[in-house]
């Protein structure tokens, strides 16, 4: 099924066919262009980068390589193909049509779900608008723009779901998505972590690594949706988000590469050493592991969580990979284990699973982030290094559920806050850390070349050598 | 061909469907703009039966996790090595056929040849054209 170019919104949902919310995108169209030219990457619109654009949804192969002045990337509206047989798969409706509209008893429920994920598409990209003057090699500046136009189309897809289903209340959202500004006091995104800075390009990959992978678990849970047009929406959706998590994982590597490299040739042993050969040691990433994974723990919500019981029972958010569970999908007499404090003391106890939703796709996520772990932990072993990293305990640097208003430590172990601020410094970056991995940050702009603290990758993007010029500038 | 159809019979259909994508990368790399792309170095270093995790992502939609646990079938089908170098790590296609040639490439080369699409053969396992 191609997507229609000819359009000044290219969309494969025939939106030709309904001229009054043609008119309606097309008057919201400008008002993105305008929020990509005031809150897009600075100082990029002159630049020719070799994007891909997505041309087909189907297997033939759906995307077209090319350079594209940013604002004049076709972004457009993209679904997986309607499956006619579709049924709901888990919750009370199971079995019945998936819906082809917003069910009303539902309508406030999708609307929020719906805002809340569109909210977080175009917060990244604010976030991230400054690293492109830091970019250590025009191929990973490359990636960086290819994900920013990949999550300005995410909004995109959102604010069409909006429009379409949603009447006023979607169109007035819709606009409110251009509002809000990533950590904005007067008018913030939704969530906190995407009001955090994105100050430096480590964190740029821990941020595609961990908290991008919390919206690929959101958006597969969103996939299983039985209101159709979200479920076909959110599956599109997460074959653009795999290359971001790609790019998030291999960037965090290379930057490990390089440091266990430079630590090999001096003989550097201590995880703490290296920053004087212009790396960043072993240690410093590991604190940067602790904070990525335990900020993008608090999206997932509270671990049990009578709204997220809701959602699954009325059929509009299941679970990560649902037809795959081996059970009723209904769940109702279920149990699933999560964490308590009780007298001072973790406990895992068990609760009704219908409330634990939240819970279980964070475990989903958990599995994910400790095998993309695994995979960094064979750089360190294969350079002869015994530094291998870990995750904190769920608990640790926690503002939102259960750990909430507690105080714990990297292994679990539950303290003052006196105690756990006195080990502060060892978990978490501090300012010093910031500035010192700023201080390495440099563009770099010759094709082939790469900023001394990241390892170049091993191949170059759609068969092209690594020192092509994936970035052009006037 | 034959021993390649039973091999592939014991593999299941979502890791077939990425073995025709990897068979194509490898072997019949399309470009929309050739001359174009052929100036700019494209394919320049490609080794032989190898294709490159950054081009999978790209091609296929499918993140990190879903890659490894999707190629893990055909890796203990015989079909293909991941050379352990993470995080550079390349895909090899290694099946051989009694000839001593790739036993993909070969199939390639055979399905261009027949106009048939690889999909056809590995995922729908309509090998009659071939024969």
């Amino acid at each position: 099924m191609n997507i229609d170019y000819s359009q000044s919104i290219p969309n494969n949902v025939d939106l030709s066919g309904d001229k009054t919310l043609q008119r309606a995108l097309e008057r919201w169209q400008p008002a993105f262009l305008g929020w990509w030219k005031d809150a897009g990457p600075l100082d990029t619109s002159d630049l020719q980068v070799y994007l891909r654009t997505a041309v087909g949804v189907d297997k033939d192969g759906w995307a077209n390589f090319d350079y594209v002045r940013m604002p004049d990337y076709r972004w457009g509206i993209f679904l997986v193909p309607r499956d006619e047989q579709r049924s709901i798969g888990f919750g009370e409706h199971m079995g019945q049509p998936a819906w082809q509209d917003v069910p009303g008893e539902y309508r406030s429920a999708l609307r929020r779900i719906i805002v809340t994920q569109g909210d977080t598409e175009p917060a990244s990209v604010e976030q991230q608008r400054l690293l492109g003057r830091t970019a250590p090699s025009l191929y990973d500046m490359r990636n960086l723009f290819q994900v920013n136009v990949e999550e300005g189309r995410h909004l995109w897809a959102m604010v069409y779901l909006l429009h379409r289903y949603f009447g006023k209340d979607g169109r007035e959202e819709a606009a409110n998505l251009l509002e809000r500004r990533s950590g904005d006091s007067n008018n913030p995104r939704i969530l906190t972590a995407f009001n955090e800075q994105t100050n430096h390009w480590l964190a740029f990959f821990m941020f595609a690594f961990f908290t991008d992978r919390d919206g690929k678990f959101q958006l597969s849970s969103l996939a299983e949706s039985g209101f159709d047009p979200l479920s076909r929406t959110c599956r599109f959706m997460l074959t653009e988000e795999a290359h971001h998590l790609f790019v998030g994982e291999s960037g965090v590597a290379r930057t490990v590469q390089r440091t266990c490299e430079v630590m090999a040739q001096h003989g550097i042993t201590d995880p703490s050493g290296g920053r004087e050969h212009g790396v960043i040691d072993l240690n410093t990433l590991q604190k940067f592991v602790n904070f990525h994974y335990s900020v993008t723990l608090d999206l997932y919500g509270s671990d049990v969580s009578s709204n997220a019981a809701v959602y699954y029972t009325s059929g509009l958010k299941g679970r990560h990979l649902e037809g795959s569970q081996n059970d009723d999908h209904k769940l109702n007499s279920d149990e699933y284990g999560v964490f308590e404090i009780e007298d001072g003391k973790i406990v895992e106890t068990k609760v009704p699973a219908l409330t634990a939703m939240n819970a279980r796709l964070r475990d989903d996520y958990n599995k994910e982030i400790r095998a993309g772990l695994d995979r960094w932990n064979r750089i360190p072993e294969k350079h002869g290094i015994s530094f291998r990293f870990a995750l904190p305990h769920q608990g640790f640097h926690r503002k939102i559920g259960v750990f909430a208003g507690h105080f714990v430590g990297v292994n679990g172990r539950m303290m003052t806050e006196v105690e756990w601020n006195s080990h502060r410094d060892e978990w978490l970056p501090t300012e010093a850390d910031h500035r010192f991995v700023e201080s390495l940050m440099g563009q770099v702009i010759e094709p082939g070349k790469f900023a001394n603290w990241i390892a170049p990758p091993a191949r170059g993007i759609n068969h092209m050598p690594i020192d092509f010029r994936y970035v052009r500038f006037n | 061909m034959r021993k390649l159809a039973d091999r592939l019979m014991l593999v299941p259909e979502n890791s077939r469907k990425l073995l025709a994508r990897i068979v194509e990368l490898a072997y019949q790399r399309k470009s929309r703009d050739q001359e174009k792309d052929k100036d700019r170095g494209r394919d320049n270093d490609r080794r032989p039966n190898t294709v490159y995790f950054p081009e999978l992502h790209e091609s296929c939609g499918l993140d990190v996790e879903a890659m490894y646990e999707t190629l893990k079938p055909l890796q203990s089908a015989g079909l293909i090595e991941i050379d352990d170098q993470y995080p550079f790590e390349e895909i090899v296609l290694v099946a051989q056929s009694p000839s001593g040639e790739n036993a993909l490439a070969e199939l390639s080369r055979r399905c261009e040849l027949a106009k048939l699409s690889v999909w056809d053969i590995v995922v729908g396992n309509e090998w009659g054209g071939l024969e």
